[in-house]
């Protein structure tokens, strides 16, 4: 346990410069956003209410409150976020084949250390869950810090302000990503780890099997979606038999056996199968 | 003891090992011989566990390969495997982290031996200097056997000679070492025991100091003998 800490550790490590520049750019661009968006309003109620004489309350009426809630739905606010979620997405791949693709050859070293090789694979996801969860409340904790920031430029009676929860509420990533119930957040993030484990797995049949490897790949990450899905399309045969919530159990049911037998597909292939 | 056992290996349809059977014992220097594609690397990463081999049976003092036996060994590829951005250091410290049987005193005195800084980065290190920090990171650990593939391979005649005097220390008393090589005039006077191979075959396996007293061989002789007829 305490050598699986250590390989989360190194892998983690191994990220954090490109984690940090991505941690900076969310900030700086979504703040740059706020910033974009309170000083226009704040030239718009400058110019309505000291140039033309508009009353305060006619130009609510016209124009509502200023609110995060306006920025928290732009392209511009939530573009650096799915940046950062496509960078780690890339990585899923990356994390992998940077070892044995980069200038020197660390799979060796990975490979002969003294763990169960099973840690490696547990590690790299291990990995991968913490970036995400640190990108989440990276998001979340950084809301406040803007929200300040369109707090300093507009002035209160022109403003409706959110509190974290409202935020939250308002930003549709978050929304998916830190739902209000426990059982969508298990959802959720089970569904989010079974794809990992599948695309880990799938990157192990390839670099177990190299270049036959890669329809065989495709075929188990093709066989595995299906499967997924698979009570949709029974659903399709059985023309409506399930209940909605049962066939999101059924699928998740199936997601869990998929992602069990991948591990232990994995293990297989880390020990038995697996080339330099 | 390192046992193999009638190992075979295929890369598609090409036969790598056909039925490599040897025993590498501790306290001797194994040397594989053979042309490049003989088979020499794929032995030493199938003992590792690092390519799969089709049949047979590779076995570590009796056990088959787990992590616990994956202390007993050390394998030195002729390829850099740490991270680049690391120094030397760094790579001590992952050692230290990941190996209990990592000997850090040990790691020092052939990094001075080598006159090695701790400071170097892996990046940075010409080829000559890579090839002795890999190693090294064999060597530092407290190994029963030690598994080196082409230490020589592309470097100066002064590397090959710092290299080659590891063999006559201390550093590899009482080891089983198992090293490759198409470029046996180095070592030659170092092995114990020679293994020729061609074309993943075993073509002879003798303790090379008989051969020597009784016929009157080097290894060299033998060497021409087998592979010129």
């Amino acid at each position: 346990m305490k050598l699986f800490g250590k390989l989360v550790n190194f892998e983690f490590r191994r990220f954090l410069p490109i984690y940090i520049i991505l941690l900076i750019a969310v900030f700086l661009i979504q703040a740059a956003d706020v910033a974009f968006y309170a000083f226009m309003m704040k030239s718009e109620i400058t110019e309505a209410v000291v140039k033309h004489g508009i009353s305060k309350e006619r130009f609510l009426l016209d124009n509502g409150y200023v609110s995060m809630s306006n920025i928290l739905s732009s392209s511009t606010f939530t573009l650096p976020i799915v940046m950062a979620a496509v960078t780690i997405f890339i990585y899923i791949l990356f994390i992998w084949y940077r070892d044995w693709l980069g200038k020197n050859t660390f799979i060796y070293r990975l490979l002969m250390l003294p763990v169960k090789r099973i840690q490696l694979f547990f590690s790299k996801g291990a990995t991968i869950l913490i970036l995400v969860f640190g990108l989440v409340a990276y998001q979340v904790a950084i809301l406040p810090a803007l929200h300040v920031l369109l707090k300093l430029i507009i002035p209160v009676d022109y403003r409706a302000d959110l509190s974290i929860q409202g935020m939250i509420e308002n930003f549709y990533y978050l929304k998916f990503l830190l739902p209000e119930n426990f059982i969508d957040f298990v959802i959720n993030y089970g569904f989010g780890i079974t794809l990992v484990i599948v695309l880990f797995t799938m990157i192990l049949i390839e670099r177990s099997y190299r270049f036959r490897g890669i329809f065989m790949a495709a075929f188990y990450g093709i066989g595995s979606l299906i499967l997924v899905f698979s009570p949709y399309i029974l659903q399709g045969i059985m023309k409506g038999y399930f209940y909605e919530n049962e066939l999101l159990w059924l699928q998740f049911a199936i997601a869990i056996v998929v992602s069990i037998l991948s591990v232990f597909f994995s293990n297989h292939l880390l020990n038995r199968k697996i080339r330099v | 003891m390192i046992k193999l056992n009638g190992v075979e290996k295929k890369y598609g349809r090409k036969s790598i090992l056909n039925g490599v059977t040897f025993e590498a014992e501790k306290g001797q220097i194994t040397c594989l011989i053979g042309i490049n594609g003989a088979g020499k690397t794929t032995i030493l990463q199938s003992i590792m566990g690092l390519t799969p081999y089709k049949k047979g049976e590779i076995t570590i003092d009796g056990e088959k390969l787990s992590p616990k036996v994956m202390e007993k060994i050390t394998y030195i590829p002729d390829a850099m495997t740490l991270l680049p951005k690391m120094r030397i250091k760094d790579a001590f410290q992952f050692m230290r982290d990941f190996y209990q049987n990592w000997n850090d005193e040990r790691a020092k005195e052939i990094l001075a031996f080598f006159k090695l800084k701790e400071e170097e980065r892996i990046s940075q290190l010409s080829k000559g200097n890579t090839a002795k920090v890999n190693l090294l990171m064999g060597l530092a650990m407290d190994a029963d056997y030690i598994l080196m593939d082409e230490p020589f391979s592309g470097i100066d005649i002064f590397s090959r000679e710092q290299i080659a005097d590891v063999f006559s220390s201390h550093l590899v008393e009482d080891r089983g070492v198992i090293i490759t090589t198409h470029e046996i005039s180095d070592i030659e006077h170092l092995i114990d025991k020679a293994v020729l191979l061609d074309n993943g075959v075993v073509k002879k396996e003798f303790m090379t100091e008989q051969v020597r007293e009784d016929e009157g061989k080097s290894v060299i002789d033998v060497m021409r003998e087998v592979y010129q007829g």
